[in-house]
This record gives C-alpha cells, structure tokens and sequence, in this order.
C-alpha cells in the first residue's frame, strides 16, 4: 500500500538556518507516527510545511500521491488534512459550538455541510472530547486544557484523512493525558491517520506505530517505540540530555 | 439577497411581540411621506441612508475584521458613475445605478488582491490613501465633470412623489442590507468571514479559502455603499468630489457602526438612527461644536462600550470592565 503522506528531501531554510534540512518521511494509512525531537529540531516547522502555512525552501510533499507542494493551506485542508497549534488559536468572537462548526463546514470537501448540520456535527463531536456542557460559552471562558480539545475538536470536526497535531497534551496533568491518549486511539481505531508531536514521552511511547526522531531538521531514527528508545543516537540527542539534566551533571 | 420576509416565524422561533412591534414600525414608517410629507420625509431618508451605509461598512469592517476607513469611496464611485451614465450616456437612473454598484464592486475586487493581503493599520491606511487618490482623479476626469460637478437630470413629477420615490427606495434598501446582515450572521459565508476576523490563520487551515472570502466581503460591501451613492446622487442632484469622496461619511458611518455593535445585524442599523436623530435634533442646532461632540462620542464609544450599546444593554456596566478595555487595548 503506497504512503498516504510523503516527504522527499523537504527542506525549510530560515536565513542561514535549517529549520528542516532534507528530510525523507512517509506516513502509512491507518498508523499514528509520533515525532519527537528536542526543542528546535524542526518538529513543527515540518507541520507547517505539510499544512501549507509556509513554503519549503526545496523538497516535495505528496498527499495519496498527488504533490501538495507549495499549496494554499485551505486546499491542503479540502483535501483532507487536518491540524491543531501547539499555541492554541481559538476564533475569538465564536462560541465553542462555532468553532467547531467552521470546521465540519469547512474541512474536506467532500464532507462539507451546510451550517445546520455543521452546528449538529459540532455538538456530536464536542461531546466525543467531553466539551459537550461548553458548547455555547465564548472561546475565552475556556481553561487551557479545554483549549486544547477546543484544537482537537476543531480538527476532527473536518472529517480529516490525516490529523497532525502538535503538542495536543502539553499542559495538561497527567489524568488529562492519559485521557486524550485514548481518545486519539479511538479516533484512530475509526480510520484516521495520525502525525503527532509530543514532548510526554509516556504518552508517544504509548500509542505510537512508529515513532520518527528529529534532530537540527535532519532524521536520526525511525522504529518502533521501543527500538527507538533503545538508540544510541536518541538518547544522546535527546532522552540523554533530559537524564542528564534531571541528575544534575548539566548540559 | 435573502429578505427578511421570507422567514416564516415560527420557523425560527421569532417571538409574536417583537414580530409584531416591527411589523407596526414598518407600517408606520411607510406610511409617513404620506401622512407628513416634507420634512419628515427628509430626515428620515438621511437616517435610512447612513443606516445603509453603516450596514454595507459592518460587512467588511464588522464581520471581516478589515478597517476600511476610506470605504466613502465607494459611495462615490457609486454616485459619479450614475451621474455620469445618465448625462453623458443617456441611461436611465435604474441601469446607470445598478452599474454603478457594479463599478464600484470590481474596483473593491481590484482593489482588494493586494490591498487585502495587508492588516490593521496598514489597510486601513491604504483604504484611505485610495480615497484620496480616486478624489484626485475624478476631480480632475472631464468625463466626471472634473471640479465642476455633475448636475443631474431632474425627475419628471412633482417634488413630494419624487421624495416619497427616494424615501420609498433609501427604506427597500436598508431593510435588504439589514436582512443581508442578519444572513451573514448565520451564513456559512458569515461564518468565514468571522473566521478570517479571529486569525486568518486558523482559518486558512480549517478550509476557508481566506483571501476568496475578504476579496467577496469586499467587493459586496463596496457594492452596497456604492448603491447608496448612486440613490444620494440622484436624489441630491448635484454632485461634486470633496462632497461624494468625503472621509467624514466614513467616519460617520464607522462611529454608527461601532455605537450599535460592529459585526451584528442590528448594530449598524440603531447606531445610524441615534446618531443621525442625535446630529439632527441635538447637535446641528451647534454648528460649530458638531465635530467636537463627534469626536468626543468616538472616544466615548471605544472607552465605555467597544462591542457596542445593544451589547452594553445586556452586559452590566462596570468599572472593572472599561479599564480592562483599557488594558487589552493597551491604552
């Protein structure tokens, strides 16, 4: 089965910086991929090359084999991407059933829906991430953490075929993670690929396919949760610094 | 363009009182050129046509989130160009009008690619350069009768059926630009715009094709206004540029906008009949301290009520509330 999302030599270039420097990656249909990587490693640079919000400074991007290089970031979402910001971006202005409701009227063409339906599916949804007694409260009332859902309902709200989310549980307390943990392997149980960044290593070791390591834009691994874990490499760029840090000697 | 009629009410679940309360507004107000002709009729068909334009502005301004401040210079484009196709073409006003709404679109939709790819005070200024600009050049345009104005043909009647008309049509077209509003409000093509007026951003990756929405707020906006100029260019019968391109209409028309609530469907509506019975009955008895008392109600208005009255009537005011005004705005 051909990838459902492809990256060739991608590259992304801020002055003489290589935020993401020739990358090969593929996202398999029906897998989560967790990409992990220490801060500046190029994690969501990568998400806003593949979303469209900015332009790679070399490289492909294919989406079902066809290129999305270079595309406007709503015909990247018609066809069927979805994403969420690290730092969360609410439509002010909206309630938190219109939120949602942009996104099912928007989204992937070809479920589209006219603004009744929108709304219903909005309130189907906030109930499935548990914001359902939210629903008519002005974005601002909401705590980060229901921010967060906010991101994920919004998302899952376009019937997306891919959902990348970045740093969906930063912030949240650990009862909170493991709660959106399932949630993202329930919505992945019902057909939806899965691209996520994430710092909890408790929680992208726990429901990841497969888990793709960056560092300074470049790949260093790519496997299993555990075989990456267990890399040399990985744990001197990254999990090796944490432990480092945590007993003290310093970086 | 939806009317407002067309919404059965219980369908929508619109309460009999109110129903009934603006059922009897419109019969009385249609009945005025009749039972008091003159100068009734007058100011009245001032309050509709600022209440049109403070509408046509809340579309662009209010849904979208673009300060348009020289949007009075589609008023104008609206305006010349009825004059001038009924003088020099020969068209009669219903075509010459409804082309210059056209005008006036496709100059906002020119306009607008790259004008809309600017934010803030950068299009807003922009707004205003093109105001200043567009004013240059029809003053100068001999095609547009340069400095000396147009003067239009007169109406074949007697001056209270030509009024009445007037009033009749100003009234048709602020009841269509406050039923538009109330669309948008709950329209998929709403819901972009005030999705483009939160973060465009957001926006963009939700599927909304940003910059094919702000061109169409735009160009829809700009067509509104500019078939108020081309109505207030027949009706007045003379037009000139400092009076057509006049940024004042504009500041008007955005304090009308900002009193009632910028981005509701009834905002721009209430705010233009304060504002205009205010400057009618109150502040024109002042001459001189009219842009004073106006300048003061701007200030008034950011300060104490920046979402507007019909959203203060709901909210209690506070004291807490202004000076986090103050403090979000970073005053």
């Amino acid at each position: 089965m051909p990838a459902l999302l492809e990256g060739q030599a991608l590259s992304r270039r801020f002055g003489a910086l290589p935020a993401v420097d020739g990358l090969d990656f593929a996202v398999e249909p029906g897998e989560i991929l967790g990409v992990i990587g220490p801060n500046g490693a190029g994690k969501t640079t990568l998400l806003n090359l593949i979303s469209g919000l900015l332009p790679p400074t070399a490289g492909e991007v294919r989406f079902r084999g066809e290129a999305i290089t270079g595309r406007a970031p709503h015909v990247i979402a018609a066809a069927g991407i979805a994403r969420t910001f690290q730092v969360v971006k609410p439509l002010r202005g909206l309630t938190v059933r219109e939120n949602v409701a942009l996104g099912a009227m928007f989204g992937r063409v070809a479920e589209r829906r006219p603004t009744r339906a929108a709304l219903a599916k909005a309130d189907e949804v906030l109930a499935f991430v548990g914001l359902a007694e939210r629903a008519g409260a002005p974005v601002g009332a909401l705590t980060i953490a229901d921010l967060k859902r906010l991101e994920l309902a919004r998302a899952l709200a376009m019937d997306p075929l891919l959902l990348l989310l970045d740093e969906v549980m930063a912030g949240l307390n650990p009862k909170e993670v493991g709660w959106v943990m399932g949630l993202i392997q329930e919505v992945n149980r019902r057909g939806v690929t899965i691209l996520m960044i994430e710092h909890v290593m408790k929680a992208i070791m726990g429901i990841s396919h497969r888990v793709l390591v960056l560092h300074h834009g470049r790949r260093i691994a790519l496997g299993s949760p555990q075989a990456v874990s267990q890399d040399p490499a990985v744990i001197e760029a990254y999990l090796g610094r944490r432990y480092a840090k945590g007993s003290g000697v310093g970086a | 363009m939806t009317g407002a009629e067309t919404a059965p009410p219980g369908r929508w679940g619109v309460p009999w009182l109110p129903s009934l309360a603006i059922a009897a507004a419109v019969v009385a107000l249609l009945s005025v050129p009749w039972v008091t002709p003159g100068y009734w009729v007058r100011v009245l068909s001032g309050v509709f046509m600022f209440g049109a334009m403070a509408q046509s502005l809340n579309i662009i301004a209010g849904f979208t989130g673009y300060a348009d401040f020289g949007n009075v210079v589609f008023f104008g484009l609206g305006a010349y160009t009825t004059a001038a196709l009924m003088t020099q073409a020969g068209l009669a006003f219903v075509p010459a009008w409804v082309l210059g709404g056209g005008v006036a679109a496709g100059a906002a939709g020119l306009l607008g690619w790259p004008l809309l790819r600017l934010r803030g005070h950068y299009f807003a200024i922009a707004t205003i350069g093109v105001l200043e600009a567009v004013r240059e050049i029809a003053s100068n345009l001999a095609f547009f009768g340069g400095g000396m104005g147009i003067t239009l043909p007169i109406f074949a009647g007697t001056p209270d059926a030509f009024y009445r008309l007037i009033y009749y049509v100003l009234f048709a077209v602020l009841a269509a630009y406050t039923a538009l509003g109330w669309w948008l409000a709950r329209s998929r093509f709403g819901y972009a715009l005030r999705a483009i007026k939160a973060d465009e951003e957001a926006a963009a990756v939700m599927g909304v094709a940003t910059t094919r929405y702000k061109i169409l707020a735009w160009s829809l906006s700009a067509s509104c206004t500019g078939l108020v100029g081309g109505i207030y260019a027949y009706w007045l019968k003379y037009i000139e540029p400092p009076f057509v391109f006049d940024i004042l209409l504009s500041v008007k028309c955005w304090i009308m906008m900002l009193l009632g609530g910028a981005g509701t469907f009834l905002g721009p509506l209430a705010g233009a009949v304060l504002l205009e019975l205010l400057s009618v009955f109150i502040w024109g008895q002042f001459l001189r301290g009219h842009m004073l008392i106006l300048g003061l109600a701007i200030i008034a208005v950011v300060l104490f009520m920046p979402t507007g009255f019909m959203d203060l009537a709901r909210r209690r005011f506070s004291l807490a509330g202004v000076l986090d005004t103050l403090r979000r705005n970073r005053i």
